[in-house]
Parts: structure tokens; C-alpha cells; sequence
């Protein structure tokens, strides 16, 4: 496993250890005080580190193509998903430091209080925003597989998820139209985007299994392992993303509802280590004789 | 608009010109010009026969294990089809498209050098 990698998993381990410590603590206690240090700050910072990571991979590899190579393209955008999702960490960031309400800091005592709608705008910034960039990415990667004949037919099985996903799109599209008749509010723009986020998701998770099946033509390799990747980081927030609607259906106990938050930490961790096994492969070649066999 | 540079041509369509003997002259310099171009041509373009020279065969080797550990354990064997050997001609634009350029000029060296 390349170094940064491997620091990036044992960043998630640590942070996820003390997260069951901070869970352990809610359970025995029925007190959210630590969860919710544990999510504010500890969560917000873990977010805000990995997703600067995603975007310091990102960016070189972008710089390691030339401008004249298919994946300088590919590289250019998921390097404005991943400043996208930074760009949305930072106003969640602000946000919480809005809610922490320290009555004498120094922010306060200026007058500088971040505006409310900051994490509203952080979601749709990392949400929709940052998943269309990466669609578009995907897509051009599955071009290019498809030009070296990496890309392999669908399945039957992978039919069977596509139909799926559109079946469950349209359903959810019926259940927003209900949202849209006059007892209710008229939603915001920001409202109206981030409803676009799952089926978006829906168009990853196509792409991921796509990209899953040409994975296994070539095997387990530097390359292969980034978008092995990437289909994790999108599984994982669809399944953060599916967690948030069994929440708001009522679905889960009272006291499994805060599990489904970690989540999100498997999905920041898997997009950060995306990049950083390119960058692991392209840099393979300049290591010296010796140190191949730890990389 | 800027014209997108194409994929280096590889393939049957492709016929290295130092992978075919050339006739022995008088002249020594030349006859050792042809042989090395020769060799370098069998380590670039591989061997159309299954009588590999060594050399020939651990260029395969290192290429195998960078295709291996940079792309995938299966990509040699996707490349790779009955009627052609694997060969750096062959896997240059795989390489190039997913490594990039430079990263496959230091791969090439790498194949080509190491020990």
C-alpha cells in the first residue's frame, strides 16, 4: 500500500476508535455532549484534512499529464470535485463555528458571524456541485477504458441495478412533485439543486459499476486500485446517503441514528485515497530499486 | 482549437523495420549498427516467434512487473493476444494513457535498463 494511503486509513482508524469511544459514552450515558464534540470537531477537522489531501493528490496528478493527454482532462476534474468538496468542508467548518456561540471570541467581539446559510450552500458546493464534476470525470475515464478495450459489456446483473436505480430516481421525483403543491413552501434554489443530488448519485453508481467490471479485466493494480476507489467513495455515500432517508422515514432506533454519521468518514477517506494511489503509480517508476517492494 | 495528439500506433498494422534482419555488408561499423539496431528493435517491438533471446525475455519480465504493479495484475495478459508477444511497442499507450507521458518515458528506461 503506498504511504499516503496507508496514512490516510490509519488517520480514518484513529479517528473512527475514538468515535466509538465518544458512541460507547452516548450509549452508557444517553448524553450527546461527546458525540457531539466528536462530530463537530474532531468530524469537521477530519473532513477538512482529507478533503485538502484528495485535492493536493488531485492537483498533481493533473500536473504529472501533459495538456495534449486524454486524462489531463479527467485529472482537470476531479481536481475541481475535490477543491468543490474542500470548498464545502471549510463552510460547514464556518458553520459550526457559528453554532459554537464562545460568547467572548474574538470573531464575535468583531462582528464577524458567517452568515446562516453556510452550510446550506457547503451542501449543495459538496454535494451536487462536486458530483456532477465527478461524473464528468468518470465519464471520460470509461471513454478511454472503452478506446483500450478494458471496458466490458454490462451483466445481466449490472442491467438489473441500472433499471433499479432509474426505478428508484423516478419514485423519489414522484415523492418531490408532492413537496411542490401549495401547502408547502416554494423551495429554495439551494433546495431545488440538492434535490438533485440522488439521482446524480444514481449516474455514479452506474459509472462505479462500470468502471468495477473493467477493474477486474486488468486486475489489482496502482491504477485499478484508484478507481477501485472511487467506487467505494460512491457506494459509501449512497450509502450515507440512503442512511439519511431510513432516518427521516423513521426507520432506525433512536440510538443506532448516530452510526449511520460515520459513514461519511469511510466516503472522505476512500476520495482522498483515490488520487494518492495515481500519484502512488506514477511516481512508482522514479523509486529506486529498493524501496519498490514497500511501495 | 488545440488538436488532441492521437495514440502511438502499435499493433499488426505496425511493422518494425529493425525487427527484420538486415543483409551482412563489408563494412564492420555498419554491420555492428545493424546488429544493435536489431536488438533494440527486438527489445521495443518483442519477438513475433516463440524463440526469445534472453535479453528479449527479461525486458518481457520487467515490463510484465511494471504493467503489473502500475495498472494491474492482468493487464500484461490483456495486452498480450496469441499471434504477438507482449512488448513496450505494445503497452506504450496503455501506459502513457494512464501514467502519462513522462511517467512511461522513465518505465521504458526502467525496462529497458534495469537489471
Amino acid at each position: 500500500m503506498p504511504r499516503a494511503v496507508s496514512w490516510i486509513w490509519t488517520y480514518c482508524a484513529i479517528h473512527l476508535a475514538i468515535g466509538a469511544v465518544a458512541y460507547a459514552h452516548f450509549l452508557v450515558t444517553g448524553s450527546y455532549q461527546y458525540l457531539t464534540w466528536y462530530f463537530v470537531i474532531l468530524g469537521t477537522l477530519f473532513f477538512l484534512i482529507t478533503a485538502a489531501a484528495e485535492f493536493y493528490f488531485a492537483f498533481e496528478c493533473r500536473a504529472g499529464f501533459d495538456a495534449d493527454e486524454p486524462m489531463r482532462l479527467v485529472w482537470t476534474f476531479i481536481t475541481f470535485a475535490s477543491s468543490a468538496r474542500f470548498l464545502a468542508a471549510t463552510l460547514i467548518f464556518l458553520d459550526h463555528w457559528r453554532l459554537a456561540r464562545l460568547p467572548a471570541s474574538p470573531p464575535l467581539v468583531l462582528g464577524l458571524t458567517p452568515p446562516k446559510s453556510l452550510a446550506e450552500i457547503g451542501e449543495v458546493i459538496g454535494g451536487p456541485i462536486a458530483m456532477v464534476l465527478l461524473a464528468i470525470a468518470l465519464s471520460r475515464v470509461l471513454a478511454i477504458q472503452r478506446r483500450f478495450g478494458i471496458l466490458r459489456g454490462l451483466t445481466r446483473t449490472d442491467t438489473v441495478l441500472i433499471y433499479l436505480i432509474i426505478v428508484v430516481t423516478l419514485i423519489e421525483a414522484a415523492n418531490i412533485e408532492r413537496y411542490l403543491g401549495p401547502p408547502f413552501p416554494r423551495p429554495s434554489v439551494a433546495q431545488a439543486i440538492l434535490w438533485m443530488s440522488d439521482p446524480l448519485l444514481g449516474f455514479l453508481l452506474v459509472e462505479a459499476v462500470l468502471i468495477r467490471r473493467s477493474t477486474y479485466r486488468i486486475g489489482i493494480g496502482l491504477v485499478s486500485r484508484c478507481w477501485g476507489m472511487y467506487v467505494m467513495a460512491i457506494v459509501a455515500t449512497l450509502a450515507g446517503d440512503a442512511a439519511i432517508w431510513g432516518v427521516g422515514e423513521e426507520l432506525l432506533a433512536q440510538n443506532l441514528v448516530p452510526l449511520t454519521w460515520y459513514i461519511w468518514f469511510f466516503a472522505a477517506a476512500a476520495f482522498a485515497s483515490a488520487p494518492a494511489y495515481q500519484l502512488a503509480a506514477m511516481k512508482l517508476p522514479q523509486a529506486q530499486q529498493g524501496e519498490l517492494s514497500d511501495s | 482549437m488545440k488538436a488532441e495528439r492521437t495514440w502511438p500506433e502499435s499493433g499488426p498494422g505496425v511493422s518494425p523495420a529493425a525487427a527484420i534482419p538486415a543483409p551482412l555488408s563489408d563494412d564492420p561499423v555498419l554491420d555492428e549498427l545493424s546488429r544493435k539496431m536489431q536488438a533494440w528493435g527486438g527489445a521495443w517491438f518483442g519477438s513475433e516467434t516463440s524463440d526469445t533471446g534472453i535479453e528479449q525475455s527479461r525486458v518481457r519480465q520487467r515490463l510484465l512487473f511494471w504493467l503489473k504493479r502500475c495498472i494491474g495484475g492482468d493487464a500484461g495478459a490483456m495486452l498480450a493476444n496469441p499471434s504477438e508477444d507482449l512488448s513496450l511497442a505494445k503497452s506504450t499507450p496503455l501506459l502513457s494513457a494512464f501514467l502519462g507521458r513522462r511517467a512511461m518515458v522513465e518505465v521504458s528506461r526502467r525496462v529497458l535498463n534495469d537489471e
